[in-house]
């Protein structure tokens, strides 16, 4: 505590918040739970993808023009509501895979990305080279594969890593990116004539051998100068 | 087990689980 009366010099130190994840079993069924519904969503894409790619690679349906192919309730379903749900439980096992593993464990999502560029790519590169039989010509598969496995590469070299620094850690804390202290304040609190405990944010240094004497504020004394701490004269 | 392994494995086994029960609903869908 700052000694008000004399003039102290506090240093106040506010440590890091533990780190390292806070383990437990709830974080981890939510890991189960997002990692299964977004592996079932994932293969659900993959599948109307593949569906869609085989009849024809496009389709449509409402609107006002003649549509050559079109697109079937389950294709539209597992499409769009497999968007929704891959948003969703990526959410949750990313969220739950840091609440375990700790704040920047990042290796859940980029393993995500990884796996839902790869997954797609693989469609694009293996219907490229093998198109389906009203197919002439699938090089824009090919280089979109070759694209998204580029895509797929840049999450799974850093997602692996990032595990395999995990696995390895075993029960050990996270590793501190910087170290404690980090903030560490200096407060002088000097007393000056009229303000007893210093004035607010005030950051004079008084002499240490010099004892300083209180001089409580008082409207009934006579006003006393703030820079040479004696009293003046009545202006009035 | 160390929590690294533990999380590995849970994230494994609900991915497998995933991809069965999403071959199911692709399977039934399509």
């Amino acid at each position: 505590m700052p000694d008000a009366e004399t003039g102290t010099t506090t240093n106040t130190t506010v440590s890091e918040p533990p780190r390292g994840g806070r383990g437990g079993s709830l974080p981890l069924i939510f890991v189960l739970l997002g990692a299964a519904g977004f592996s079932a969503s994932l293969t659900a894409v993959y599948s109307a993808m593949r569906d869609l790619m085989y009849s024809g690679g496009s389709c449509a349906s409402g609107g006002p023009y003649a549509i050559q192919n079109e697109c079937t309730g389950g294709q539209v379903a597992l499409l769009v509501g497999g968007i929704l749900a891959i948003i969703v439980f990526g959410g949750v096992l990313a969220a739950a895979s840091s609440r375990y593993g700790g704040a920047s464990f990042l290796g859940a999502g980029l393993l995500m990305w990884a796996a839902l560029f790869g997954a797609l790519g693989f469609n694009f590169i293996q219907l490229g080279f093998d198109p389906p039989q009203n197919m002439h010509g699938a090089a824009g598969w090919i280089l979109s594969g070759v694209v998204f496995w580029l895509m797929a590469l840049g999450g799974l070299i850093p997602g692996l890593a990032e595990v395999k620094s995990f696995v390895a850690r075993g029960d050990r804390p996270e590793p501190s990116m910087f170290t404690p202290p980090l903030v560490r304040a200096k407060a002088t609190v000097a007393p000056m004539p009229g303000f007893p405990h210093g004035l607010p944010g005030a950051a004079s240094q008084p002499e240490p051998d010099q004892p300083v004497r209180p001089r409580p504020a008082s409207s009934d004394g006579p006003f006393i100068d703030p820079v040479t701490g004696k009293p003046t004269e009545d202006q009035s | 087990m160390s929590k690294g392994i533990i999380w590995l494995f849970t994230v494994v086994a609900g991915s497998v689980a995933g991809v069965v029960l999403g071959i199911a609903i692709a399977g039934s869908a399509l």
